[in-house]
């Protein structure tokens, strides 16, 4: 199998934003990483360049949504909350991926696992219960859609 | 009857933060502008107070996720400096080098996503790589290179964690440094065509008569040490700040604005460390900027992007510097101990000067704290550059005169949530 890397976006102190990294967390303790590159990045600015890159991505992110905790594949547009996309401190994933797509010559190879959250309204450490039992869920459709190839025009 | 028209933005798109401005133009004459600031305060000068003092450097750090070294390293310097303390040698070349990587991350943001699509007439950077890709590509490249500086010195690439009182918790290896080297040096290369490419673009022409103020180095090109001097003639210890620069609250703005004292607003930022430091380039700096028309004085708010070029690449020429010429410290830090002091500290962060003050007792904990950032200081320019450009925006049409406010506002990169940081709080009690 050629590499996959799944990429988790968010903050681990900003509560159930940080779920991309505790999925990615959750496959590092199944010993998931053979073929698979976890990558945890703290700047969506970053994912530019990895969408930019041969290989295929798994964006593994949260998206607000309800109810809390639900495992879905949203679309790029579906990431693209915001009015304003690219500010200083709101380069986005879905700003991200549409930038990466813009630059691009050929499809994406992108495949996006979204947990839903409450909207973020204050710094905190840790997940809500609902987001939380929701990992182990996303983590393996984190690998059930390592299985099926799909391109982003 | 004269002509008159309102322009209004309710939300200005590619800045940091949450502001809005509205110009009233009649004739050619702006009778009311108004950078409106509507971000919530965030009482940080107040929550310091109680705090320890070893604490405030990643406090502060949380006021801006794109300069969080900047408010490091004057709450560092500041606190440092009522202890009598200064850093020398492989420690001081390392705090340098985490602000060079700052100074990256930040201008090659500004330059690639949030301000050449204004020169190249799209609305955002999405738009503007269908057409202009390899510069987005290569902008988006000198950016990880300066992300990566700041991760492996400050512990990650946002809000790093490796800084405190006296040094670092951890300094790296000469190895772990030098891996970085042939990605700077691609960089550098870099940085210097994107200015050339840069001065290119079609620049307005405006000339304002600003009051620039900047750090001054006998040396160096500032970055966390200097006097605080002004093209009218400031020379000023940064313990004298403020005695010579005031601040104050308007109605419609959740920021504070400064003003020098008795004369009035002023510029800090690139334009001004620029026009006041030019000799402290680098010489293939300099002859770089001359090569794209740079020349001081250049008073033209516009061509800030093209000063944001030439300073990324005189912060890669620093930071490969102090890489080649690395010598790791004896120990990560020198020791901070604690007693009853004031102390003042002033660095430059990517939009300009950013002062701290504070007080703290014998054991340490903060009684008093100033910070006053850079886009605070801004305001008032800001402002009358869009008076300055009311004879061009009643002249054009109503969107392209929107664009061109927008652009103007732009041109100082303005972080309004370091703007909103502090908000004087009275409380009137019966």
């Amino acid at each position: 199998m050629s590499r996959v890397r799944v990429v988790a976006l968010g903050r681990l102190a900003a509560g159930d934003d940080g779920v991309g990294t505790a999925v990615l967390a959750d496959l590092r303790r199944r010993g998931a990483s053979g073929d698979l590159e976890l990558l945890d990045l703290a700047d969506a600015a970053h994912l530019v360049t990895i969408l930019l890159e041969s290989g295929r991505v798994v964006l593994v992110d949260a998206v607000v949504g309800t109810p809390p905790g639900r495992v879905i594949e949203p679309t790029p547009e579906e990431l693209a909350v915001t009015p304003h996309p690219v500010a200083l401190h709101g380069f986005g994933a879905g700003a991200a991926i549409a930038l990466a797509c813009a630059l691009s010559s050929s499809a994406l190879e992108l495949q996006i696992v979204g947990v839903t959250i409450a909207p973020p309204v204050r710094p905190a450490i840790g997940l809500s219960p609902e987001v939380a039992a929701s990992v182990p869920i996303a983590a393996d459709r984190v690998l059930a859609v390592i299985g099926a190839r799909r391109t982003l025009a | 009857m004269s002509e008159t028209r309102t322009i209004r933005v309710d939300y200005l798109p590619r800045v940091e933060g949450e502001g809005s401005v509205t110009i009233r133009l009649e004739g050619d004459r702006a009778t009311e502008v108004r950078l409106e600031i509507f971000e919530p305060p965030r009482f940080f000068e107040a929550f310091l107070r109680g705090r320890a003092a070893r604490e405030v450097p990643d406090i502060t750090s949380r006021i801006c996720g794109i300069c969080p070294v900047a408010y490091m390293m004057s709450a560092c310097h500041a606190i440092e400096d009522g202890l009598g303390i200064r850093l020398t040698g492989a420690l001081r070349e390392l705090r340098r080098l985490l602000y060079a990587g700052e100074w990256i991350e930040s201008h090659g943001l500004h330059v690639f996503m949030l301000h050449a699509p204004d020169f190249l007439g799209y609305p955002d950077a999405m738009a503007m790589a269908k057409d202009h890709g390899p510069w987005i590509r290569k902008g988006l490249r000198i950016k990880q290179a300066g992300n990566a500086i700041v991760a492996l010195l400050g512990g990650r690439e946002i809000h790093p964690i490796n800084v405190r009182l006296g040094g670092f918790y951890r300094t790296p290896s000469r190895g772990e440094l030098a891996v970085l080297l042939p990605e700077l040096r691609w960089a550098r290369d870099a940085s210097a065509e994107c200015a050339s490419w840069a001065s290119s673009f079609t620049f307005p022409a405006v000339a304002r008569d600003y009051e620039l103020v900047a750090l001054r180095h006998p040396h160096e090109y500032p970055f966390c040490e200097g006097r605080v001097v002004s093209s009218r003639g400031l020379d000023l210890a940064v313990a004298e700040y403020d005695a010579h620069f005031v601040e104050e609250q308007v109605a419609y703005s959740n920021a504070l604005r400064s003003r020098i004292v008795g004369r009035g607003a002023y510029l800090c930022g690139p334009l001004a460390r620029f026009n006041l430091n030019f000799d402290r380039l680098s010489p293939a700096v300099q002859q770089l900027a001359e090569s794209v028309g740079l020349t001081p004085p250049c008073t033209n708010p516009f061509k800030a992007i093209l000063v944001r070029l030439v300073e990324i690449t005189h912060a890669f020429e620093e930071a490969i510097r102090v890489i080649e010429a690395y010598e790791p410290p004896p120990a990560p830090y020198v020791d901070v101990p604690l007693r009853a002091a004031t102390g003042f500290g002033a660095t430059e962060a990517p939009r300009g000067l950013l002062y701290h003050r504070y007080s703290f007792d014998d054991g340490g904990t903060i009684t008093d704290a100033k910070i006053v950032p850079p886009t605070s200081q801004n305001q008032l320019s800001i402002e009358d550059d869009l008076r300055a450009l009311a004879p061009e925006l009643i002249r054009i049409p109503h969107a392209a005169a929107t664009r061109l406010a927008e652009q103007a506002i732009r041109n100082h990169d303005p972080c309004i949530s370091c703007a909103t940081h502090a908000l004087r709080l009275r409380v009137e009690r019966a």
